[in-house]
């Protein structure tokens, strides 16, 4: 069942932790920083704003070899309040509004119902993507993840991330190539615990879309289990803080 | 003339096929493996087409299926054994060339409420208790589309389906043998569990490797009694050595075309080394038999000459016939099998060169020692007494041989080509165990499948998919049916829309959306939504089936289809509920389904209900509207109906825009209350009238779904127009065994004509040619009609066994009736019979051992083609005397002239 796509949905674009505000880092400290240091300063990076809407436009590459889009509008403000507005393909209309990882609502417009609904299912992937429910609900890796630094290069810190113990998830180990301007990741390898090569994601183009906050503009997921099968998403418009309504977060607007 | 040149430039003939090996060695170290089983598939049939368009437009032939098994009195949820395949799910989730695994522990579960839907896994964990146990067991059992899928219906046993990734389209991926790594993984993580391997991937690889399994285990041994028949005749090891170079060399030049030309190597050319050391091995032996004859008068090098200016012409003739009957499965449209007719028929025609050219140019080189080879005067004996007894008796002996053609003809016609998967599974092998399994766990493991075309996000189109699974499900034999309007329905019951399916296109689209990406969705499903596929799988009564649902797909479907008419919906209902034995009368059915309608709004019952409706809406407490006056508020909205809510709640509410929702919702849960209630009351009258009142909760979803149908749809409806067509196994099936029919009667056609000619250019004599192919001719007759006696079926390798006898039975008297020009019958029975009938063994020896495999299609292969051509020989024995008349010390008297 897809359901928990729906439910994933907002988790993904959910690269915000309002809680968190605080000023990008500008590169790393004296001496060698830490595995720990490194991805929290990763952390903060990514969730460097108040709130944020984002145009985007998914693409999978179907196994006829066409490809299937579906744009939507992702809003988001803390603390972890998102709507995803589909404005696209078949299903524009629909809304989702997530409360928790957990529980989302989903307005219907052609049953004219909103539907709440849980979920606790994992390894589930969104809407025939390759993008499964963790990698979209990752808004940040130092409270799943213990860290260590295994490389360096002129443009990046390349780390090992380990998930925490008593953690269940898919993809348990991750190599992490973190760019050092701006301090965000470029490429992440998910790994299942032998260390085998399950997934590839890399996030492109970045673009300064405040001044404390980088956007990758493109995230491209290649799932090497599915003979390589990518999947894309593009953010066609970023908006950092542009002081968005509690209200536009609430069932009521889901369903207008 | 070329064995002139080999015998004059000995040094150069070697040099230059020295340099050939080495140019064929380097092309046969490029030939790759096909061991894809797929390519054998006949390219022309229409059915076969189908069937494979089919099988990749949905993927079908991309899962791999993990069965395991628990004792009885276990059942697969207990503890235990959810823990294993929890494990080995995710295990092998995690292979390269894996896309999904769908299994007990992977699947989810959606449980709808009033309010919401709650998506949870199936089986949330191993249970910790006896009761959580049962629960779990219930919870698993109740679930119309787990139980038959992934669970057996009495829960002893599990299925992963393991759904392989899709090859890319853009190039060539590198084969993974992901099937391997399932096994490995899979054996490792339940262990101690019964397990099997079954579905396509699984059986294409486990019949290859039987097939190379057989190939490496019979080679040596038809190698082995080769060397033993030739070097009983000769004597002597050079030859024996000759013999065999000869054809090695000859093989290695096939090889290396194959590998230049990038011809893969299949499970057919497997067979490649045995049948040309049979086939291609006689003419060094006729050769070197007849040099063996002469050298002891001559020198080396003019009793070569002597003996291949006797065989020369017989032997080129032979081979010619003998290569016809390989190449002429040239005319098939199984590709891979045209190929091994032309690498058998090319090895067949460079053994009888090299047999001309190597071996006079080593006997040139190296005039060993004369040897005498051994005489076999008991066969030459034999042999002449047969000769003189048919020729003495040649009328009962015509008669008898004619008479038992005769009356084998009628059990010949009944001999019919059958192509079935499990023809081609060893007894005892995994695919066989595979195929066991299913049948006594799931109730079968062949499905019919049926591609439906057309636009499936319009209601009506989806109405008729659902009437086709029905109509499906009701026919004798068949134990499950899936489409996808089993996941739509389960999706709409999440959404709180109900057990019914969807009433608009962008219901549809909607509920689509969820389910869309899961591979075994998209087993169903086109991406487009254009193409459906339903898979009705059958346990018996497979031919009947598969003609009732042709015929449904031809009558009923392409017509053009609006919202069900009450007849239809009737028609369903009959055959949602009929049972074996029990049949619900249409008659009562219609008269009940007549009554179904949306009652009034005077009506009393409906009018409580919207009263309790609109209280419950205004006093819920997760409403965004009315935290005061809320007592105040329902009861206005209760007393002023609909035209007092929004005034009421605009009065108690804060917010403008929560009173227009709540009543909106209100207004739109009060417009589906007439409905709710005709459902109310027509799904339990309908089951009253059928006369079957204990039925399952499945079948009171089903019954639901159609009585929704006997009312009028909410909105307009499009009318719609589907087409289909049926596919599956079964359908592959007869597309294959008319094919493999077509492509024998073909080839069988060319073999006749080219080794008619050949025999006619040869003897130049319509009666002589007619005798000489004769003897293969019966012995077709005899074969055939001999299977139809037993009950035999012809299937892809028995297929090729009309063209090859004709080819190679023939020779045997081809060869008498060329020394009888010159020879009396006695004569050639005692010098030229002999070698004949080493020949023939060497040839029939090396089929039989083919016969010996573990693999039925390499079974019955070579027992019938040894077989025939042993027969052949033996009915030349009888039949040329017969036939010609000929006594001891008369000819033939053709070539005199």
């Amino acid at each position: 069942m897809r359901l928990r796509a729906v439910a994933v949905a907002l988790c993904f674009f959910s690269l915000a932790r309002a809680d968190e505000p605080g000023k990008q880092s500008s590169g790393q400290s004296s001496g060698h920083p830490s595995g720990p240091e490194l991805l929290a300063k990763m952390d903060h990076a990514m969730n460097a704003f108040k709130d944020a809407t984002w145009d985007c436009k998914l693409r999978v590459k179907e196994p006829s070899g066409q490809w299937r889009e579906l744009t939507f509008t992702t809003y988001q403000k803390s603390p972890g309040k998102r709507l995803v507005r589909f404005t696209g393909g078949d299903n524009k209309g629909m809304n989702v509004l997530v409360e928790s990882a957990d529980v989302v609502y989903v307005y219907l417009p052609d049953f004219k119902r909103v539907r709440r609904m849980g979920t606790h299912v994992k390894n589930q992937n969104f809407g025939g993507s390759d993008f499964s429910s963790e990698d979209m609900s990752q808004t940040s890796f130092a409270g799943v993840f213990d860290a260590k630094v295994v490389g360096e290069d002129a443009a990046s810190f390349i780390l090992e991330l380990t998930a925490k113990p008593g953690l269940d998830l898919e993809c348990p180990k991750l190599k992490v190539w973190l760019g050092k301007e701006p301090m965000q990741p470029t490429r992440i390898e998910y790994m299942d615990a032998s260390g085998k090569k399950l997934k590839t994601q890399e996030r492109l183009d970045y673009k300064k879309d405040s001044p404390e906050h980088w956007q990758p503009m493109r995230i491209v997921v290649t799932d090497h289990r599915r003979n390589d099968h990518a999947s894309e998403i593009d953010f066609l418009s970023s908006k950092i803080d542009t002081g968005l309504s509690d209200d536009l977060f609430s069932v009521r607007t889901l369903q207008r | 003339m070329l064995s002139r040149l080999a015998a004059q430039h000995p040094r150069t003939v070697l040099f230059v096929a020295a340099v050939l090996a080495v140019f064929a060695a380097l092309g046969a170290a490029r030939v790759q493996k096909e061991d894809d089983l797929l390519v054998f598939l006949p390219t022309r049939d229409p059915d076969v087409r189908r069937f494979e368009a089919v099988s990749k437009r949905f993927g079908s032939l991309r899962v791999a299926l993990v069965g395991l098994e628990v004792q009885e009195g276990h059942d697969v949820l207990e503890p235990d054994t959810i823990r294993k395949l929890g494990n080995a799910s995710n295990a092998i989730r995690d292979l390269t060339g894996v896309d999904r695994v769908v299994s007990l522990t992977t699947l989810t579960d959606v449980v709808g409420g009033p309010d919401g839907a709650e998506v949870t896994s199936l089986v949330d964990g191993p249970p910790v208790d006896g009761p959580t146990h049962d629960r779990l067991k219930q919870r698993v059992l109740s679930r119309p589309h787990v139980v038959g899928t992934v669970v057996s219906f009495d829960a002893r046993a599990a299925l992963l389906l393991v759904f392989l990734a899709e090859t890319p389209h853009d190039g060539h991926a590198e084969p993974t043998h992901v099937e391997d790594h399932i096994r490995e993984v899979a054996r490792r993580e339940l262990s101690g569990l019964s397990l099997t391997f079954g579905g396509a991937p699984f059986a294409g690889r486990d019949i290859y490797a039987e097939a190379q399994a057989d190939v490496w285990r019979l080679s040596p041994i038809a190698l082995g009694l080769l060397v033993l028949v030739v070097l009983l005749a000769f004597r002597d090891v050079v030859g024996v050595a000759l013999t065999l170079a000869s054809v090695a060399y000859a093989m290695l030049l096939v090889i290396g075309a194959m590998g230049w030309l990038g011809e893969r190597w299949t499970v057919a050319t497997s067979t490649l080394p045995v049948i040309l050391f049979a086939s291609g091995s006689s003419y060094a032996v006729h050769v070197l038999g007849r040099y063996y004859l002469v050298r002891g008068t001559d020198d080396a090098g003019a009793a070569m000459q002597t003996a291949i200016g006797i065989v020369a012409r017989p032997l080129a003739v032979a081979a010619l016939t003998t290569s016809v009957g390989f190449f002429s499965f040239v005319a098939t449209d199984v590709r891979p099998m045209r190929a091994f007719g032309v690498e058998c028929g090319a090895g067949v025609l460079l053994c009888w060169l090299a047999s001309l050219t190597l071996v006079p140019a080593v006997v040139a080189l190296a005039p060993h020692r004369v040897v005498k080879p051994l005489q076999l005067r008991w066969l030459g004996d034999a042999l002449v007494v047969v000769w003189s007894a048919c020729a003495r008796h040649r009328l009962i002996v015509l008669v008898a041989l004619v008479g038992v053609a005769a009356v084998l003809v009628a059990p010949m016609r009944r001999v019919k080509v059958r192509m079935e998967p499990r023809a081609f599974f060893a007894k005892g092998s995994e695919p066989e165990r595979a195929d066991r399994f299913l049948v006594e766990q799931f109730g079968g493991s062949t499905f019919v499948q049926i591609a439906v075309r057309g636009d499936l996000d319009e209601p009506a189109s989806l109405r008729e998919l659902a009437r086709l699974e029905t109509y499906a499900g009701s026919l004798p034999g068949v134990t499950q049916v899936q489409s996808i309007v089993g996941p739509l329905l389960l999706v709409s019951e999440a959404m709180g829309a109900g057990h019914r399916l969807p009433q608009t296109r962008g219901q549809a689209t909607t509920l689509y959306f969820f389910l869309q990406g899961h591979p075994e969705v998209n087993a169903l499903i086109s991406e487009d939504r254009h193409e459906a596929l339903v898979h009705v799988r059958v346990a018996d009564h497979t031919t009947e089936i598969v003609d009732a649902l042709e015929h449904h797909v031809l009558e009923r479907l392409g017509k053009a289809h609006g919202w069900p008419s009450r007849s239809d919906v009737v028609d369903e209902l009959v055959l949602t509920l009929s049972r074996p034995g029990r049949p619900v009368r249409a008659e009562a059915m219609t008269d009940v389904a007549r009554a179904v309608t949306v009652p009034p709004l005077g009506d009393e019952t409906l009018q409580r209900r919207r009263d309790q409706v609109a209280l419950a809406a205004v006093m819920a407490n997760d409403a965004p509207v009315l935290n005061a006056s809320k007592k105040a508020a329902a009861e206005l909205a209760v007393e002023k109906q609909a035209t007092g809510w929004r005034d009421a709640w605009r009065a108690a509410a804060v917010h403008p825009d929560d009173v227009d929702l709540a009543a909106d919702a209100l207004a739109r849960d009060l417009d589906a209350l007439p409905r709710e209630l005709a459902l109310a009351r027509a799904v339990p009258a309908l089951i009253e009238a059928s006369g079957n009142l204990e039925v399952p909760p499945s079948m009171r979803s089903r019954v639901e779904r159609l009585a929704d149908d006997l009312l009028p749809p909410p909105g307009p409806v499009t009318s719609t127009r589907l087409s289909g067509e049926v596919a599956g196994e079964p359908i592959l099936d007869r597309g294959f065994g008319r094919a493999v029919e077509h492509n024998q009667l073909v080839s069988l056609a060319i073999a006749v004509v080219a080794v008619f000619v050949f025999m006619l250019a040869l003897f130049r004599k319509l009666s002589l040619t007619v005798v000489s192919i004769a003897p293969a001719l019966l012995t077709l007759v005899y074969l055939v009609g001999g299977m139809g006696l037993l009950g035999a079926h012809i299937d892809l390798g028995t297929s090729l066994v009309a063209g090859i006898a004709t080819g190679a039975g023939a020779d045997f008297a081809m060869h008498y009736l060329w020394y009888l020009r010159t020879q009396d019958p006695e004569h050639v029975s005692r010098t030229v019979g002999p070698v004949m009938l080493v020949s023939v063994a060497l040839v029939a020896v090396g089929f039989f051992v083919l016969g010996l495999g573990r693999s039925p299609v390499m079974h019955l292969f070579g027992g019938l083609a040894g077989g025939a051509m042993a027969f052949s020989a033996l009915l030349s024995c009888c039949l040329l005397p017969a036939a010609l008349g000929l006594r001891p010390g008369t000819r033939t008297g053709q070539d005199a002239a």
